[in-house]
């Protein structure tokens, strides 16, 4: 079968290459492919371990369609769950919720503890007998998915086989480990949600430019120009961008938020950006971070889940909800844009566009990234047929 | 029992686990066969578990003693 695409001026030179064919962004052929080369199979962000502060807190996420259950333990471990029964495969836990004993499926009633061990399994040997020979307890367990937490965000490797996210993504751990610091979600105040008519790809190639800035975020001309801005490229693992002149918020007594301690003097006027393959964009600043969760919801709908973190459990509740309100605008400037590039993918004579050699390096970087994984797993689909 | 049985009713109705653990544990106690009283000792050992109430190791215990759970 040939490829549903063709790739191969995708993964040249950024002065020569093209972007990723329309297809990689309205079709549904394409969608599918690239649900399982570049989420399913790579380390993808679902959620934030802060939407399950306490230990049996639960919630129930979908990832691409799969229901999954992320959920704290009793023993404090954040674990991500296939959210189904291993009995008739009924979906288990519907709304968020804190389990307080086991996870009881509302179909039949089997129960499955915290940890995700099958612990009773009433009447399977009929009425008031409540285990049979053919049913093995130890191995009718939850599907426990591959997960691993940092930064506050839940990522999971659905397929299982992917290497440690720890090796992964051990330069981007590495670069960052001046910021390897406890962080403290704001709280409600500091989460929000945008949706947007795009492809999640085109929000991953905005976030990780800077060129873009000075047209589509002129407030930042004043003290943060684009010459003030360089760019971040690791082929394979992630790109952004970083600013020079990073400005703290300040309350009218010119109060600030605390500096994450010990980041260093490094960081007192640097702040970098970054989008970490497939689906996370994160940024850290002297004295906050965020991550933001694309959620792909089709290939032309994307939800943005934005969280903003801290260096103390205890920040000023109105600096924080200034500091919300001006990374929404700033993110919400960013959406005609996204939606612009969305709908211009309609256009069938669109070749993917050109990248400016000098300013587009980062959004090139990860176009190489999704070109190579899509190759990779047709290559693998090719040989299994 | 109808009487018993109205009281488990509404209590599903109503989600009171506490009311349905005591409900179900007290028809067990007054059923008149073992398999019957083992039906009833399950739902109340299931909803002791699921809600974390300590009465699910007496509950589990007793279904251990009849070989009815593990």
């Amino acid at each position: 079968m040939a490829p549903l695409t063709d790739l191969s001026n995708v993964r040249t030179t950024v002065e020569k290459a093209n972007g990723l064919p329309n297809a990689h962004y309205i079709d549904a052929g394409v969608y599918e492919e690239e649900k399982r080369a570049l989420l399913f199979s790579q380390w993808a962000g679902l959620s934030v371990a802060s939407d399950v502060p306490e230990a049996g807190d639960a919630v129930p996420l979908e990832l691409l369609e799969q229901p999954l259950l992320v959920i704290r333990g009793k023993d404090g471990d954040v674990r991500v769950f296939h959210n189904i029964c291993r009995h008739r495969g009924m979906i288990l836990v519907e709304e968020p919720r804190k389990i307080e004993g086991a996870i009881r499926c509302p179909y039949h009633s089997w129960c499955y503890s915290t940890k995700g061990k099958l612990v009773s399994t009433p009447h399977v040997g009929g009425p008031g007998h409540n285990t049979h020979d053919a049913i093995k307890r130890d191995d009718l367990g939850l599907i426990e998915v591959r997960s691993h937490v940092w930064r506050d965000v839940v990522w999971v490797n659905l397929s299982g086989d992917a290497p440690d996210f720890e090796d992964v993504n051990a330069d981007l751990i590495a670069r960052w480990a001046d910021f390897d610091l406890p962080l403290y979600h704001g709280g409600d105040d500091s989460k929000f949600t945008l949706e947007v008519k795009t492809n999640w790809k085109l929000a991953v190639e905005n976030y990780c430019e800077s060129y873009h800035l000075p047209w589509i975020h002129p407030g930042l001309n004043s003290y943060s120009r684009l010459e003030d801005h360089y760019h971040i490229e690791k082929p394979g693992s992630y790109s952004g961008q970083g600013s020079t002149v990073y400005r703290q918020l300040k309350a009218e007594d010119g109060a600030t938020f605390p500096d994450f301690p010990e980041a260093g003097a490094k960081w007192n006027e640097q702040a970098e950006y970054i989008a970490v393959y497939p689906n996370v964009l994160l940024g850290v600043q002297r004295d906050h971070a965020f991550a933001i969760i694309l959620e792909a919801k089709g290939p032309e709908k994307t939800i943005e889940h934005v969280h903003l973190y801290y260096a103390v459990p205890d920040t000023d509740r109105a600096l924080r909800q200034r500091n919300s309100v001006q990374w929404q605008d700033v993110f919400e400037e960013d959406i005609f844009v996204v939606e612009g590039m969305q709908k211009g993918r309609h256009v069938e004579q669109f070749d993917g566009g050109r990248f400016s050699p000098v300013m587009d390096s980062p959004t090139h970087c990860f176009h190489d990234w999704v070109a190579s994984k899509v190759e990779t797993y047709r290559a693998l689909n090719k040989a299994a047929e | 029992m109808s009487d018993l049985n109205a009281r488990m009713i509404a209590a599903h109705a109503q989600d009171d686990t506490p009311g349905l653990i005591r409900l179900y544990t007290q028809a067990a106690d007054e059923a008149n066969s073992l398999d019957a009283a083992c039906f009833f000792l399950t739902h109340a050992y299931v909803f002791a578990l699921e809600s974390g109430a300590a009465e699910a190791t007496a509950l589990r215990a007793r279904l251990i003693a009849h070989n009815r759970e593990q």
